[in-house]
C-alpha cells in the first residue's frame, strides 16, 4: 500500500511538472516581436515643388501586429502570414503601393511602452531611407488609434486616431493614450480561455512560435503598470499605460503635452463594435469636441462606408435608455426583428406562446448590443438574411448605425440655451484601417485574404476552437446578462463571420498640397484641402470662386449672402497593368514582391477610367433643437451626367436657394466612375432587392481562400465640404477659413 | 513471500507472458525493422518518424483522446503513405515539368534557397568592399531626376483622332519656328500640371507613363513631338531639370550594403545557373540561336 501510494505520489509529480513545464512554455516561450528593418534601396527619388499644389495620395489607418486584433488575424489556424512589422508598412508604401504618406496607428489599448519605441524608430528610420526631407520620396506619420468602445450608446464615442506632425521625442507624447473599457480588455486578452490558449501551440507544433509569441505580447502589455489618473501626463512615469476615458480627456492629456496633433474619427456608423441607437450627438458639445484638432473625420475605409444617412435605427430608445424593437421599414429590417422572426420559424406552432418567445427573443437581441446574434443559438449567417444593414448605400459598413453617418454628423447641430447653435467642420478623408502593414491596398482588387480583413479558420477543426462547437437551435432565445458579456472572449461576442463580406481593400486620402514635404503635406490636412476615394487614384478639384475670381479650394469656410459659383473637375484612375514595375523588382527583387507586394503593385498604364457622373450632397445645418435632421441632407442635390470622355469631366453650378433661405449649408461632391470589380463588391450577394437569401463570403474556409468575391462597384471620390455662412449683409462671398 | 514481493511477481510474470505472445505471434506482413528514425517507405523513400509522430498528436488531440491509438495510428499512417503516393505519382506524371503551378513553386523555393544562401553570408561585408561597389554602380544611389514641364493637351474630338493629330503638328511647328501658336488649337487639359519640379512618379500620375516616358529623354527648353495618351495627344516641354544627386557614401552605407547582398544573391544565381549550363546537355532546335 505504502509503496502504491509512492508511486501514485510520483505519478502525481510527473504530470504536475508536465503541465507547469508545458505552462511555462506558453508563458516564457515567446518573445516580442520587433518593428522589422526597412528596406534600405530608394525608389525614383522625388522633389519639392513650387508654388502649385499638387495632389498627394496617402493612407493615415495602418496597423501592424503590434496591434492584436492584427496579430490574431496573423496567426496560422486564421490563416494568417506572420508577422507585419512596421518596416513592412514603409516598404509596401514605398514600392508596392507607390502613395507618398503614410501613418502607423497601432490601437494604443495594445502598444506596450517597448512597442511605442520601436513605433518611432521604424517610422523614424522610414523617413530617414526616403532622403532629403523638403524632398522626401514618402512620407510617414507616427499615430495611434484611440479605441474607444461603449456597452450601450451613452457610453459610446467610437475610435480616432491620433496623428502628429513631428517625429522627434520634444514632438510626440512619451506614451499612447489609450481607451479603457471593451476594446481595452479586449486588446489585453480578457476573457481568453487559458486552457485553451495553452493547447494551440502544441496543436499547430510547427508553427508555435507564432501563437507563443502572442502570449509574450500580451504579457508584456499587461505588465506596465497603469498610470495614475488625475496626474498631468507630462508627471507621468515613462513606461505606465496612460488612458483617457472619453474625447474630453483625449483632448485634456494632448493639451497638457502642447504637442500638434490631428484627432481623426472613423468607423463612425460600423456596427461591428458600435452599439445599436448610438449617434454622433453628444460629441457635439463643446467639452467632447475640439476644432483645432478634430477638423477630419473618415468616411470610407477597408470597414466600409460611412457616408449616408438614413432615418431609420436598429432599435427605439426611450429617454431612460430602455430600447425596443422598431418594425421594418422598405429597405430595412432591425436584425431585433430578424431574431423573433428566426424563432417564429422554430415553433412547434403558431399562438400565444410563440408570439411570446417571438417578442422575448426580440428583447433579448437588444439586451447582447452588438453580440445580438447570440441572443439566438444556432441562427446561422444566412438565418440572419439582409437585416440590420442599410441594403440601398453603397459598400456600406456591416450593421449600419446612420446616426454615425458623415452626413448625419454635418447636419446635425448642438443647442444650448442662450448660445448660437454649435456645429462641426469636418473634411473628408479615405484610409485601408489595414491590419496586415499594407498602406493603400486599394489600387488592385485582389488577394482578399492579404490585403482585406477577412480573416477566419482555416478549416473545421480549427474553427471549434476559435468559435467553440456549433449550437444546436433552441426553440426559445437566450438571455445574456452584461456579466456574461463583458467577461466573454470577444471574438465571441462581435459577428466576425458575417463581418467577412463586408472587408474591402480600402480607401485613400488625397491632398491639395504645396509641397512633398511632412509640413507641407500636415498644413493641407489641417486646412481640410483634402477628398477621399475608395481606393483608385481619382483625381478631383472642387473650388468656390468669388466674385473676384478667387478661388476657395475644398474644405474651406465661406460667409456669403449668395452662393459662389462652384466649379468640379474630376479625373479618373489610370487602368492597372498587371504585374509590378520593373523598377520595383530591381529594388525589392523578386520574392519581396512576392512576399510584401502579393505579386502585385500600383502599375497604371495610359487609358483613364471614365467618370460616369458627379453629384453634389447639399447639407442644410440645423438650426433648433427638434428640426428633423433627415429632410436637411439632400442626396443627391444635383447629378451631372458626364460625357464620355477619358479626359475628366468638369462641371460648374451655383445655388440661388441659400440667399433664398438664408441658412447655413454645406456642399460636397462625388466623382462616380464606371463600374468595376471590386473585393466583397456583392457584400452579402443579396438574391433579390429585399435580401431575402444571401450567399457571405466567409472569411474562413467555407469560402476558398482563392476566391476574391468580386462584383461590380462604383469606385468614388468625395470632397471635403465647402461650408457657407449665411451672413445677410456680407459682401460678395468672402473667405473666412481655407484659402491657401 | 510478502504482500507487495507477490505483487511484484504477479507483474513480472504478466509481462513475461506478453513478451512471449509477442515473440511467438506471427508479425504482420510488411513490417519490417526500418530503424528508430522511419516508420514506413514507399518504394525505397522514407516516412520519417518526427512526421508521424507529429501527425499522430495531432489527430489524437483533434479527437480529445476519444479514438482508439491503434485507430489513430493506422489513419495517419495510412494519409502519410497516400500522400507520399501521390507525390510520387505527380513527379512520374511530370508535374513538376507540365504543371506551371507546380513547375513556378519549384523554381521560386530553388531561387530562394540558391540567393538567401549567398545573401545571408557576411563574409566580406566591410566598408571598403561597400565603398568600391558604391563607386562602381553610382546609378543605384543617385536620386532621380526632377522635371518642371510644361503641357499642351489635343483632344480627340468628335472621334477625329486626325485632327487632333494636325492640331498638334501645327502646335509644335509653330512654337519651333519661334511663332506665336494659335491659342485655339490645344484643348483644356484633363488635370492641371502643377508648376513644380516633379519626379517621374507624380509626372506619370499627371500625364500617363508614356507622356512622362518621354519627359525623362528630352533635354531643357525641347519640345515633345505630338504623343498619343488618353482622349489624345500631348506636346510637352521641359522647362527646368534637376538632374539626379549622389548622396555621400556615409549617408548611404545601409542602402549600400543591402543593394550589395542582393547583388551578392543575384550573382551567386548567375553562376550556379552558368555552372549547371556547362554540366548539362542542352540541344536547341534548327532555327532557334542558343541563348
Amino acid at each position: 500500500m505504502k509503496r502504491a501510494l509512492l508511486a501514485l505520489g510520483a505519478l502525481v509529480l510527473v504530470i504536475v511538472l508536465a503541465l507547469v513545464v508545458s505552462w511555462f512554455a506558453v508563458y516564457s516561450g515567446g518573445e516580442e516581436e520587433g518593428g522589422g528593418d526597412v528596406v534600405a534601396t530608394r525608389p525614383e527619388r522625388k522633389n519639392a515643388p513650387r508654388g502649385e499644389p499638387q495632389i498627394l495620395f496617402g493612407d493615415l489607418h495602418v496597423h501592424t501586429t503590434f496591434s492584436t486584433d492584427a496579430f490574431v488575424m496573423s496567426l496560422p489556424l486564421l490563416g494568417g502570414e506572420g508577422a507585419h512589422p512596421a518596416a513592412d508598412a514603409c516598404d509596401f508604401a514605398r514600392f508596392c503601393s507607390a502613395i507618398d504618406f503614410f501613418a502607423l496607428t497601432d490601437h494604443a489599448e495594445a502598444l506596450s511602452p517597448n512597442q511605442w519605441s520601436e513605433v518611432k524608430r521604424s517610422i523614424r528610420q522610414c523617413n530617414a531611407v526616403a532622403g532629403d526631407p523638403t524632398d522626401p520620396d514618402i512620407v510617414a506619420y507616427i499615430g495611434w488609434e484611440w479605441s474607444q468602445v461603449g456597452r450601450v450608446p451613452e457610453e459610446h464615442f467610437g475610435h480616432k486616431n491620433v496623428i502628429f506632425r513631428g517625429l522627434s521625442d520634444t514632438e510626440l507624447p512619451a506614451r499612447p493614450i489609450a481607451a479603457p473599457g471593451l476594446a481595452g480588455n479586449a486588446m489585453v486578452g480578457s476573457g481568453i480561455d487559458l486552457v485553451e490558449l495553452a493547447q494551440v501551440p502544441w496543436r499547430d507544433y510547427d508553427q508555435r512560435q507564432r501563437y507563443l509569441n502572442l502570449v509574450a505580447s500580451q504579457r508584456a502589455l499587461t505588465g506596465a503598470p497603469l498610470c495614475a489618473e488625475g496626474v498631468d501626463s507630462r508627471e507621468l512615469p515613462p513606461d505606465c499605460r496612460e488612458f483617457a476615458r472619453d474625447p474630453a480627456q483625449l483632448f485634456e492629456k494632448l493639451d497638457q503635452w502642447g504637442i500638434e496633433a490631428l484627432v481623426i474619427p472613423h468607423g463612425t456608423t460600423w456596427g461591428f463594435y458600435t452599439p445599436p441607437g448610438y449617434t454622433w450627438d453628444k460629441q457635439l458639445a463643446p467639452s467632447q469636441d475640439d476644432p483645432d484638432r478634430q477638423r477630419l473625420i473618415e468616411v470610407y475605409s477597408g470597414h466600409g462606408n460611412s457616408e449616408e444617412a438614413r432615418p431609420w435605427r436598429a432599435v427605439d430608445l426611450a429617454p431612460d435608455g430602455s430600447g425596443t424593437c422598431p418594425a421594418p421599414r422598405e429597405g430595412y429590417e432591425p436584425c431585433c426583428w430578424r431574431a423573433g422572426e428566426i424563432i417564429r420559424s422554430r415553433c412547434e406552432a403558431p399562438g400565444e406562446a410563440c408570439e411570446a418567445a417571438v417578442l422575448k427573443a426580440r428583447a433579448d437581441y437588444l439586451l447582447a448590443g452588438v453580440g445580438g446574434h447570440i441572443a439566438v443559438p444556432g441562427a446561422t449567417v444566412e438565418d440572419w438574411k439582409g437585416c440590420g444593414q442599410c441594403l440601398d448605400c453603397e459598400t456600406p459598413s456591416f450593421s449600419y448605425r446612420p446616426g454615425g453617418a458623415a452626413q448625419y454628423i454635418l447636419a446635425r447641430g448642438h443647442f444650448e440655451p442662450g448660445a448660437a447653435p454649435r456645429h462641426t467642420t469636418l473634411g473628408f478623408i479615405a484610409s485601408s484601417d489595414n491590419h496586415k502593414a499594407r498602406p493603400g491596398t486599394g489600387y488592385k482588387e485582389y488577394a482578399r485574404r492579404k490585403l482585406t480583413e477577412a480573416t477566419g479558420a482555416v478549416s473545421p477543426v480549427w474553427d471549434k476552437l476559435v468559435l467553440g462547437p456549433p449550437q444546436a437551435p433552441t426553440p426559445a432565445s437566450r438571455t445574456w446578462t452584461q456579466e456574461e458579456l463583458t467577461s466573454m472572449a470577444p471574438w465571441l461576442v462581435v459577428y466576425a463571420e458575417r463581418q467577412a463580406s463586408f472587408f474591402l481593400t480600402g480607401g485613400l486620402v488625397a491632398v491639395h498640397a504645396m509641397g512633398r514635404d511632412r509640413d507641407a503635406i500636415y498644413d493641407a490636412l489641417k486646412a481640410r484641402h483634402v477628398y477621399g476615394t475608395s481606393g483608385p487614384r481619382i483625381m478631383l478639384w472642387f473650388d468656390a470662386v468669388d466674385a473676384q475670381d478667387r478661388r476657395l479650394p475644398m474644405g474651406s469656410s465661406l460667409d456669403a449672402a449668395r452662393s459662389p459659383r462652384f466649379e468640379v473637375r474630376a479625373l479618373g484612375e489610370l487602368v492597372q497593368k498587371p504585374g509590378c514595375p520593373q523598377s520595383v523588382e530591381d529594388a525589392i527583387g523578386a520574392d519581396e514582391v512576392a512576399r510584401l507586394c502579393a505579386g502585385e503593385c500600383y502599375n497604371p498604364g495610359e487609358e483613364r477610367r471614365r467618370i460616369s457622373r458627379i453629384e453634389v450632397v447639399r447639407i442644410w445645418r440645423q438650426r433648433e433643437a427638434g428640426e428633423a435632421v433627415q429632410p436637411l441632407i439632400e442626396d443627391a442635390f444635383l447629378r451631372f451626367d458626364c460625357p464620355d470622355d477619358p479626359s475628366g469631366c468638369r462641371f460648374s453650378f451655383e445655388d440661388p436657394e441659400f440667399a433664398d433661405r438664408a441658412r447655413d449649408v454645406v456642399y460636397y461632391v462625388r466623382a462616380v466612375q464606371e463600374p468595376t470589380p471590386a473585393v466583397n463588391g456583392g457584400q452579402l450577394r443579396c438574391k433579390d432587392a429585399a435580401c431575402t437569401e444571401v450567399d457571405p463570403c466567409y472569411g474562413d474556409h467555407r469560402t476558398p481562400f482563392t476566391d476574391d468575391c468580386l462584383a461590380p462597384i462604383e469606385e468614388r471620390a468625395w470632397s471635403s465640404p465647402i461650408y457657407l455662412h449665411h451672413v445677410a449683409d456680407a459682401a460678395p462671398p468672402s473667405e473666412v477659413e481655407g484659402a491657401p | 513471500m510478502t504482500g507487495s514481493s507477490r505483487w511484484l511477481a504477479a507483474g513480472a510474470a504478466l509481462g513475461l507472458l506478453i513478451t512471449l505472445a509477442g515473440l511467438l505471434r506471427p508479425a504482420p506482413s510488411g513490417r519490417v525493422d526500418l530503424g528508430p528514425d522511419v516508420v514506413a517507405t514507399v518504394d525505397g523513400r522514407p516516412i520519417l518518424r518526427a512526421d508521424f509522430d507529429r501527425a499522430y498528436t495531432a489527430l489524437r488531440t483533434d479527437t480529445d483522446g476519444r479514438m482508439d491509438p491503434d485507430v489513430a495510428a493506422h489513419r495517419v499512417l495510412d494519409r502519410l503513405i497516400d500522400e507520399e503516393l501521390l507525390v510520387q505519382h505527380g513527379a512520374r506524371l511530370g508535374l513538376h515539368e507540365r504543371d506551371p503551378r507546380a513547375r513556378a513553386d519549384l523554381v521560386a523555393a530553388a531561387l530562394r534557397l540558391i540567393t538567401l544562401e549567398a545573401e545571408e553570408q557576411t563574409e566580406g561585408d566591410d566598408t571598403a568592399t561597400l565603398r568600391a561597389f558604391w563607386e562602381a554602380h553610382p546609378g543605384l544611389f543617385r536620386a532621380a531626376p526632377r522635371v518642371r514641364a510644361a503641357r499642351w493637351f489635343f483632344a480627340t474630338r468628335r472621334a477625329d483622332d486626325a485632327d487632333a493629330r494636325r492640331r498638334a503638328d501645327r502646335f509644335v511647328a509653330d512654337l519651333q519656328r519661334g511663332a506665336t501658336p494659335d491659342p485655339t488649337l490645344p484643348d483644356p487639359a484633363p488635370s492641371p500640371l502643377p508648376d513644380a519640379m516633379l519626379p517621374a512618379p507624380k509626372l506619370r500620375d499627371y500625364l500617363g507613363p508614356t507622356t512622362s516616358a518621354a519627359l525623362e529623354r528630352l533635354a531643357v527648353g525641347e519640345l515633345s513631338a505630338p504623343i498619343a495618351t488618353s482622349g489624345g495627344y500631348n506636346v510637352v516641354r521641359v522647362l527646368e531639370l534637376a538632374p539626379g544627386t549622389l548622396p555621400p557614401f556615409e549617408a548611404s552605407l545601409d542602402e549600400v550594403r543591402e543593394a550589395w547582398r542582393r547583388r551578392r544573391g543575384e550573382d551567386a544565381l548567375r553562376d550556379f545557373l552558368a555552372a549547371r549550363r556547362q554540366d548539362t546537355t542542352i540541344e536547341v532546335t534548327e532555327g532557334l540561336d542558343r541563348p
